[in-house]
């Protein structure tokens, strides 16, 4: 279906190269939305080439192994050298990765989606077995050197704890129960994608795990997550068993407390996670493009309170927006949720009716014309 | 003579397994012993700190500090609120604990 713009696409295009930002930035968000509505991916090169590159700049700093970030010294700024500390360069390159990513696949300017600046602290406290967003920056551990290493050797896991900024500042899905899985599922989804676009893997290639550089190599397991199998990243003495359900049927009552994980946040995150990569996977090729896109509109368009049923119906709405009503997209989204234990209510047997009813018509009145046609013809001679 | 047990959860992996640290201060060096009780009483006094809301996948801690009248104090904070005092406590609870 073609796209009606009341500003002609050539005239856009010059206004994305103006000198005004803001009038570049405007620019450019119309288009991007113009050509992702009717399926057009080539703008890319062109927001790339064309955002202010002072948007989401880099600051690490080392804390020297204490856990105030204010006695913490800067390591390496945008425009300054390369550090002779490697966790300081990864997380730098790390943060560069995801504002990348999100810049260029999904137009966002850096997390909160108008230039934030990005921080990170590197070599908090010591033998720290952990990464954490703490709402404005992130803070990585060096890991006890017996179960987990550096957290800055993990893209997706840094992708990961970014990610739960873009959430706060899109949906800002609540960190309890089902939308608290959910907050985590989009953490997990993006960062595993930012993984896999910096990667430039397709779905086929990913191992689709979360954290499996971060653990040491005598540790018995393969990640903290898997999205392709849900329950089996690991599984020995030290760790415990992988708990995470990939189908509802598994869903995990948990108390909504800080022991209980708020209800299974990072348990139940598993549900969601995995009908992404069965629509990923189904679909083929790079996750990041129609099956990423699908879930940032979903996710842009979520609320506070949203559950697995209202995110399920959102992304099959934004599937039939982004790609067509009753296309191969909208049909797998229906069908990876399917697969996971979820009938998406949105799925509008009427309106394919219809379609298929309106097709059939056309196609009667081709005939009929055709007939009266040659009725008339036979009158004739 | 005290005892601390340390209990963690949460983080960005909260369900691997995490098991208690338990220090009693009768396992230590009349040194480390003296420390033991400086950071505690540190700690002790500290007012309660309230959690970040906005932080995700920090970790909590929770050390209980028994003597032997029966006597119990029970102190929480997580990563993203932590005091130096607090880090310097359970630094050292873990370092006496593998040696135990």
């Amino acid at each position: 279906m073609p796209l009606c713009c009341i500003v002609p696409p050539h005239m856009l295009e010059r206004l994305a190269q103006s000198d005004s930002k803001s009038r570049r930035q405007k620019a450019l968000n119309t288009l991007f939305n113009t050509y992702r509505l009717s399926g057009e991916r080539t703008i890319r090169a062109l927001t790339f080439a064309s955002t202010s590159p002072d948007t989401g700049r880099r600051s690490v700093y080392d804390c020297r192994h204490g856990v105030t970030l204010s006695r913490a010294i800067l390591t390496r700024t945008e425009d300054g050298p390369q550090s002779t500390d490697e966790s300081v360069n990864r997380a730098f390159d790390g943060l560069g990765a995801t504002r990348d990513f999100y810049r260029q696949v999904l137009n966002r300017n850096s997390i909160d989606g108008n230039g934030l600046r990005l921080n990170a602290y590197v070599h908090y406290d010591r033998d720290f077995q952990n990464a954490y967003w703490d709402g404005e920056q992130m803070v990585f551990g060096d890991g006890d050197g017996e179960i987990f290493v550096d957290f800055t050797k993990s893209l997706d896991v840094i992708g990961h704890e970014l990610t739960h900024g873009v959430t706060e500042f899109t949906a800002n899905l609540t960190y309890h129960n089902q939308p608290g899985a959910l907050n985590e599922s989009m953490s997990d989804v993006f960062g595993v994608l930012v993984k896999q676009w910096a990667n430039q893997q397709t779905a086929e290639q990913a191992d689709w795990l979360i954290g499996a550089d971060i653990l040491t190599p005598g540790i018995a397991g393969d990640a903290l997550r898997s999205m392709k199998a849900p329950g089996t990243a690991y599984d020995n003495e030290a760790l415990g068993r992988d708990p995470q359900p990939g189908h509802m049927s598994g869903y995990v009552q948990l108390p909504d407390t800080s022991r209980g994980d708020w209800g299974g946040v990072h348990i139940n995150s598993g549900i969601p996670n995995h009908a992404f990569y069965l629509l990923a996977t189904s679909l083929g090729g790079p996750a990041w493009e129609a099956p990423g896109h699908i879930w940032y509109e979903s996710l842009k368009a979520s609320s506070a309170d949203t559950n697995f049923q209202q995110f399920a119906d959102t992304t099959y709405a934004k599937a039939g927006l982004l790609y067509g009503a009753s296309s191969k997209q909208q049909k797998l989204v229906s069908d990876a949720w399917d697969g996971v234990g979820i009938k998406v209510a949105g799925v509008n047997t009427t309106a394919v009716e219809t379609e298929n009813t309106l097709r059939e018509l056309v196609k009667q009145v081709s005939q009929l014309t055709a007939d009266i046609a040659s009725l008339k013809a036979a009158g004739k001679g | 003579m005290m005892k601390a047990t340390l209990a963690t959860w949460g983080g960005l992996a909260p369900l691997l397994a995490t098991p208690a640290v338990h220090v009693d201060d009768a396992d230590l060096s009349k040194e480390d012993a003296a420390t033991f009780r400086s950071l505690a009483t540190q700690v002790k006094d500290q007012p309660a700190r309230p959690a970040n809301p906005r932080a995700r996948d920090a970790r909590s801690y929770e050390v209980t500090f028994e003597t032997p009248d029966g006597a119990s104090t029970t102190v929480e904070q997580t990563d993203a609120t932590m005091t130096p005092e607090f880090a310097d406590l359970l630094q050292f609870l873990r370092r006496h604990h593998r040696r135990a």
